[in-house]
């Protein structure tokens, strides 16, 4: 019974972590308000060519790609550190991540298809990169589904800390497919021998600015979610195992 | 140009909704999950506490 309960928390220590969550809440909630008014406001059109003003939508949705990513790499590293400990708090976060991951590549491929319409004439095409990320989508549900199926705590554990190890491998794919290989998809930043990519654009520097300003906006979105997250894992693990010891009790 | 005349403006405009509509109802299903985790938390506590008085 002890790995399922989470580690031994103070009541005081519980209360400080959950401050410091509604804190990245309350800061991430301020951030999102000024990362749209630089969005709207300050982030010069795009050309015809991009999209027109449709371009705007690459800040949010890189943003949304680079937490849906990032999100894997998250729940790959938890799953290390699961088989090397066997501290189920690990696997907490691990789960934690991969539902956020959900959220954002869905997102990231929504805001795709809508920037798509106008700049490819197509909602969406069979691109390998494209592909890839409706791929990963499914890989994350799929992760889900076999938490789900598991009723053994350690062997959903290790069966979903070896799967989301696995799956992390398609994010490099991913970031390298728009680079190396041919794709629709534009490669925005950094070398590329794509040239088959469309809607791709300059990157100024007050383009930097705010989508630098929106990766971080949406880091602290993603802590906020996942420290809430985690935190409400905990709690089901602990009452679980209030409820089995009472069954034991009758 | 303004903004709003542009004719991909709706596209924008919908993606935005998309991102922000589904952090929301992400944010309001950690607040359902957690107001349920009160209500089993409680019970529990009731429960427990006839047991001790048994």
């Amino acid at each position: 019974m002890e790995s399922v309960l989470p580690t031994s928390v103070s009541a005081a220590h519980s209360r400080s972590r959950e401050s410091l969550t509604r804190a990245i809440g309350v800061a991430a909630a301020g951030m999102l308000a000024v990362a749209l008014v630089m969005v709207f406001v300050l982030a010069p059109s795009g050309d015809v060519r991009s999209g027109g003003e449709a371009q705007r939508i690459f800040y949010f949705h890189l943003s949304s790609a680079w937490i849906g990513f990032g999100a894997w790499l998250v729940t790959a590293f938890c799953g290390v550190r699961y088989l090397q400990t066997r501290d189920l708090q690990w696997d907490r976060r691990a789960h934690a991540s991969a539902e956020i991951g959900v959220l954002f590549i869905t997102t990231t491929l929504l805001s795709g298809m809508l920037w798509g319409r106008p700049t490819w004439n197509t909602w969406w095409t069979w691109d390998f990169k494209l592909t890839l990320s409706a791929l990963q989508l499914l890989m994350y549900l799929a992760y889900l589904m076999l938490r789900g199926g598991l009723e053994n705590v350690n062997q959903r554990a290790r069966f979903a800390s070896v799967y989301g190890i696995v799956g992390a491998l398609t994010v490099p794919l991913n970031f390298l497919v728009s680079r190396v290989l041919q794709s629709i998809h534009p490669a925005v930043f950094g070398p590329s021998v794509n040239a088959a990519q469309q809607g791709g654009f300059g990157v100024s520097m007050d383009r930097v600015v705010i989508l630098i300003f929106c990766l971080v906006t949406f880091t602290m979105i993603y802590l906020f979610f996942f420290r809430s997250r985690v935190a409400l894992l905990e709690r089901e693990d602990a009452l679980a195992a209030r409820k089995a010891a009472l069954l034991d009790a009758e | 140009m303004s903004l709003l005349e542009d004719k991909n403006a709706v596209y924008l405009f919908t993606a935005y909704g998309v991102i922000l509509g589904a952090m929301a109802v992400y944010l309001a299903a950690l607040w359902l999950r957690r107001r349920n985790l009160d209500r089993d938390d409680e019970l529990l506590r009731q429960i427990e506490e006839e047991q001790q008085g048994k």
